[in-house]
């Protein structure tokens, strides 16, 4: 059945190229994105909470010889993101319908397809080819339909996350060798998992492997300071990739943190500790302050999401439940509420010709639903409580202030919501109240939102207020899922006698 | 929900399908069914809430918890959300809906015609619906989330006329100030779960008491808490949002700003009690805090011109009582304020809002005057609630002032910490407050009308729909002090009512009758002299000390207290332009100097470098070219190793 959420996508980006009418692209990519999220849906309804763990497994040789071996699977901790990847990918199908190009949505199908590879390989080249799949239709989606200088910025965003693979293949590489012990070498995620803490490999050679795969991580994610690709990379991007990029593609990184660093390297993940929160706070407070002082409406939102991700960080760095769960709360609820502002921005930004904040003003006078939507997103982002942004913050924060090593980083971060609600309220006023200038009703046709439009954000709004009010939806899944990794930081700790 | 009580628990919930409906329909219903379906779903609240009141008034334990869902999840641990209906919050409920259904119905009148009729009452009834949840939590999240709640509704109805920058501005320094208090109130969550490893208020407060007398955790959670009561509460040193809050709606600044949010922080206090009552050094900052916020405050409102304005300082100016009250020990005198000032304070919003209603949006005193002879019942009622705040005797704002007074003279927990000083401020505060109060009412009601000419003819008492709600209220600012009587001479309902929930070990010295008898005198004095000055200088019209208040010294203070007492000015100074430099400023390091930064670092890696180098020539297929050519040489790499081996 996983299988099929990988596979139907790419099926689909392959058949793209048969079809003679421009128009079918966008109903192949509709039929193929509402079959995925229902099938995602039906999948998380039918995991078995109780019993937890990898479920629906599916093992396939692949090239057995080097143990490398087509093997996914589900878990508390991928399944909110394959949710989120499908759903992402319908609703921004649903935004971008006036497109009538089927090679944009064949790169749509592609991405969805990579992406969900991402969260359900349990083989660690399959991840790897996974990981890189995602580059090349992210790349394309820019450098062929973003903005003015969508060259720069999609290759600015390939560089900058193929550095980061070269790290994450040689830590992928050196692991499963280290752990193989000189025996016969696997890349199987759950022999990793048994392998490695049995191994006699010295301290700092894991703490190097583990660093290998954190840079991949930090700068998908992105923190400080590798961050700089982010607010390019979505400026230039076309919406549908701006809600894709935030939603889905940010979260390989602290996926990858989780699954990875923090499972198969405890020991690491506790000496990159003071490091991480650092990271964190600088992400919270600097990122929230950079993106105050944004001009463009699209990069504002964009560096508000290092702002966001910083939480995630801190989150994880915290190594409690309340943290590692928070964090990944913190990224589901980021992946819509931030998907919801990106497409809204992309809607504003089609009716007024402009994504400059000065040039803005008035617009929910003007377009009250539309508006009043994007007013909603930007509460939401400011992390008020009801919306599902608060939860991950609030846990993110309450872990770190658990933890004693973290508890400084938790009270500077506190801070980050003070910055948050500026950030967001300003914009607000800037961009919504007041009334619009002469120049722009007079000019263009500022209609409010359409039917299509609407039903693509309807969803979004849904889930930022369900998963805000009702946390028992969502957390338990990840919950299970961050408990059998958080004991292996215990045992470390008590293992090394912390 | 076998239990009626319970029955109260679905009032937040009618509130919020009442905001639902005109929210997401309210556009196309007509004038005025939003408005009713607002009151309505605010009145049945009220008699929910009502219900539960009558019902635990024969209860040996009256306290009704009710336990909805879990919260946060995590490990072992999980939080469940659940409402906890007991003599204090039920008395908050009643105010709430009560004070709440009679806004609404006012409002019907106030708003009619504005083109934002349902998006108002749907922000009024999520109003409601979160200071219910504030009031009935049962954990310190729970709490957080009305309080934050409210905070956003707030946010929202001070900017209601959001076409007007200046309304904007203040709805947002008001949701930004508050927010530095929810700073302190989220520190103060959780150092209280790593203290006590639960944030369920009630259990909290019982492990409180077990805890070290005045230990260094219990002083700085009571702190940060107060740090979050300030915020809320507009005092000192986060006053300044409050003022600028009268920018919204006149009904909404009796509501919100006036009669039941910022009222939120002495609540927050009054259910921490123990907390507070085991850390003397803490009680007393709250009690400090609120004595000089009291007197500034009032000190403000003596000058101020705008009819709302002079409002909202006595609103920081009663909070400040309020704060001296939870501070020195007595909690259920804190709250009883917080009951009487509910009605009055309510009242004379209601009455002002009548005014600009009338003049046609006219807020400065100075046009108004003689008001009192068109507008019998908004005049008459303005007087009865004048009168009650200022302490009048036999008004309700008398008696719960009084006890205030009394309780900071007798105070045992902050006996160490100035009480009596505290004491004296406050009886200065009270002389203040009949003085601005009264000239409140000299100038826009009473002595020769000052109005322009077009506003006269256009002057008229207010329709039915909005007196009535005005006669209620002045009714209950009359008779809500009878509830209760001091303590030491007369029979005391609400005290031993309330101290059923609030369980804090606090002490007040018992002096004689005729010492208790004397600070009422000086109280009655206090309020005379008050009113006399006032009547002296507004009434009598007596030019000389007039014209003295623009000159030397009275001058000097005069422009002082008109600005405020210098806290925007300073503040502009000290946080927000460095604040805006710094936003702008690292925006341009992170362009300049970050982003530069790491691309040098790159470029140095040689392949990678010449690659970027080509950016602007490049063509994007062809590097897309080289990516897939990549993965593809990587993917036939492993397969074709895969098949030698």
């Amino acid at each position: 059945m996983i299988s099929l959420l990988i596979f139907l996508p790419l099926l689909g980006a392959a058949l793209m190229p048969l079809f003679r009418e421009p128009k079918a692209g966008k109903w192949l990519a509709l039929l193929i994105s509402a079959l995925t999220t229902l099938l995602s849906l039906g999948l998380w309804l039918g995991y078995d909470l109780t019993q937890g763990g990898f479920q629906y497994l599916q093992e396939l040789p692949w090239i057995p010889s080097l143990g490398i071996n087509y093997i996914v699977a589900l878990d508390g901790l991928s399944l909110p993101f394959v949710f989120l990847t499908a759903l992402l990918t319908l609703v921004s199908v649903l935004a971008e319908w006036q497109r009538d190009d089927k090679g944009f949505f064949g790169m749509f199908l592609m991405m969805q397809g990579a992406l969900i590879a991402v969260f359900v390989a349990l083989d660690l080249i399959l991840f790897f080819i996974a990981f890189e799949l995602v580059l090349m239709p992210m790349f394309f989606i820019i450098g062929i339909w973003g903005y003015d200088q969508r060259r720069y910025a999609a290759l600015k965003f390939l560089l900058y996350s193929l550095i980061g693979s070269v790290f994450l293949l040689l830590a992928i590489l050196a692991t499963a060798f280290i752990a193989s012990g000189g025996g016969m070498i696997s890349f199987d995620y759950r022999l990793l998992l048994t392998q490695l803490p049995a191994i006699a490999a010295a301290k700092g050679v894991l703490l190097l492997i583990s660093s290998g795969f954190l840079v991949a991580f930090l700068i998908k994610l992105p923190a400080f300071p590798v961050h700089t690709w982010l607010p390019h990379a979505h400026t230039q991007a076309p919406t549908a990739g701006s809600i894709l990029l935030a939603g889905v593609l940010l979260k390989m990184g602290g996926y990858g943190i989780i699954r990875f660093n923090l499972a198969l390297f405890p020991e690491a993940m506790l000496s990159l500790q003071p490091f991480l929160a650092t990271l964190a706070v600088i992400g919270i407070l600097y990122g929230g302050y950079v993106a105050m002082g944004q001009t463009d409406l699209k990069k504002l939102v964009a560096y508000s999401s290092v702002n966001h991700m910083g939480f995630v960080l801190l989150g994880i760095a915290s190594l409690t439940a309340f943290g590692v769960g928070g964090a990944v709360y913190q990224m589901v609820a980021h992946g819509i509420i931030t998907g919801l502002m990106f497409m809204l921005v992309g809607m504003m930004s089609q009716r007024t010709h402009t994504r400059t904040i000065a040039a803005m003003k008035g617009m929910y006078s003007a377009m009250p639903v539309l508006g009043g939507l994007m007013w909603l997103a930007m509460l939401g982002g400011a992390g008020i409580p009801g919306m599902a942004g608060f939860i991950g913050e609030f846990q993110a924060l309450l872990g770190a202030f658990q933890n004693p090593a973290t508890a400084v980083f938790a009270v500077l971060s506190v801070f980050g919501i003070l910055i948050n609600g500026g950030l967001m309220l300003w914009t607000i006023q800037r961009v919504l109240q007041g009334e619009p200038s002469v120049q722009m009703q007079e000019n263009y046709d500022l209609y409010d939102l359409k039917g299509l439009e609407l039903a693509a954000a309807a969803p979004l709004v849904a889930l930022a207020v369900l998963w805000g009010l009702w946390p028992p939806s969502l957390s338990p899944y990840i919950d299970r899922a961050v408990q059998p990794v958080l004991e292996l930081v215990t045992n470390v700790t008590k293992v090394a006698g912390f | 929900m076998n239990d009626i009580v319970t029955w109260a628990a679905l009032a937040p919930v009618l509130a919020l399908l009442g905001s639902l409906i005109n929210g997401l329909f309210g556009r196309r219903l007509k004038e005025p069914l939003p408005g009713i379906i607002g009151s309505v779903a605010v009145g049945a609240g009220f008699v929910l809430s009502f219900i539960a009141f009558i019902a635990l008034l024969g209860r040996t334990e009256p306290s009704v918890s009710l336990v909805l869902w879990p919260y946060l999840n995590a490990g072992s641990f999980s939080l469940e959300l659940g409402f906890v209906i007991d003599s204090l919050s039920v008395i908050m409920m009643m105010i709430v809906t009560g004070v709440g259904l009679l806004i609404h119905i006012y409002s019907i009148g106030y708003m009619h015609g504005d083109s934002g009729f349902s998006r108002y009452f749907a922000g009024l009834n999520l109003f409601i619906a979160a200071m219910l949840i504030l009031v009935m939590a049962d954990s310190f999240l729970l709490m957080f989330v009305g309080w934050e709640g409210v905070g956003v509704v707030s946010y929202l109805l001070i900017g209601f006329w959001y076409r007007e920058r200046l309304n904007a501005d203040a709805a947002r320094k008001a949701f930004i100030v508050n927010r530095i208090g929810d700073v302190g109130f989220l520190l103060a969550m959780f150092l209280i779960f790593k203290t006590f490893g639960t944030l369920n208020i009630a259990e909290v407060n019982e492990a409180a008491l077990s805890l070290v007398f005045g230990s260094a955790a219990l002083s700085l959670i009571a702190l940060l808490l107060l740090l979050a009561a300030t915020g809320k509460s507009a005092q000192l040193p986060l006053q300044v949002w409050l003022p600028d809050a009268m920018a919204g709606p006149t009904p909404v600044s009796a509501l919100i700003h006036a009669a039941t949010m910022v009222t939120a922080g002495v609540y927050l206090i009054a259910r921490a009690a123990p907390l507070f009552a085991q850390s003397p050094a803490a009680a007393a900052t709250v009690a400090w805090v609120g004595a000089l916020t009291a007197i500034i405050a009032a000190f403000v409102a003596l000058s101020q011109k705008d009819i709302k304005k002079i409002l909202a300082y006595s609103t920081i100016s009663q909070l400040g009582y309020m704060f001296v009250a939870v501070g020195v020990g007595a909690y259920w005198v804190g709250i009883f304020h917080f009951f009487t000032n509910a009605f009055f304070k309510a009242l004379l919003f209601l009455t002002a809002g009548s005014v600009i209603h009338a003049l046609g949006g006219e807020q400065n005193i100075d046009k108004m005057g003689g008001l009192g002879k068109s507008m019998k019942i908004t005049g008459g009622t303005a007087l009865i609630a004048a009168l009650a705040i200022s302490g009048a005797p036999f008004l309700s704002g008398f008696f719960s002032k009084d006890a205030i007074l009394s309780a900071s003279f007798n105070s045992e927990l902050i006996a160490g910490y100035g009480n009596y000083v505290i004491y004296a401020i406050l009886l200065l505060t009270a002389v203040m407050t009949a003085f601005y109060m009264f000239r409140w009412y000299y100038r826009v009601f009473a002595g020769s009308e000052r109005l322009d000419k077009e506003t006269k003819v256009r002057l008229h008492e207010s329709p039915s729909i909005m007196t009535v709600p005005l006669l209620i209220l002045a009714f209950f600012s009359v008779v809500a002090g009878y509830i209760g009587l001091p303590e030491f001479a007369f029979p005391n309902w609400l005290a031993p009512w309330l101290e059923q929930s609030i369980e804090a070990p606090v002490n007040f010295v018992h002096r004689a009758v005729l010492t208790e008898w004397l600070l009422i005198g000086l109280s009655v004095l206090a309020v005379a002299v008050g009113l006399g000055l006032a009547y002296w200088v507004y009434h009598l019209k007596n030019a000389a000390p007039l014209a003295r208040f623009n000159q030397g010294f009275l001058g000097a203070l005069n422009r002082f207290s008109q600005s405020g007492a210098g806290f925007d000015g300073l503040y502009r100074n000290v946080f927000i332009n460095p604040g805006e430099g710094t936003a702008g400023g690292l925006a341009a390091v992170d362009k300049e100097v970050i982003d530069r930064g790491i691309r040098a670092g790159f470029v140095s890696v040689g392949l990678l470098g010449r690659l970027l180098g080509l950016w602007q020539s490049g063509y994007v297929r062809i590097y897309a070219l080289a990516m897939l050519a990549g993965i593809a040489i990587l993917v036939i790499l492993l397969a074709v190793t895969g098949v030698m081996a």
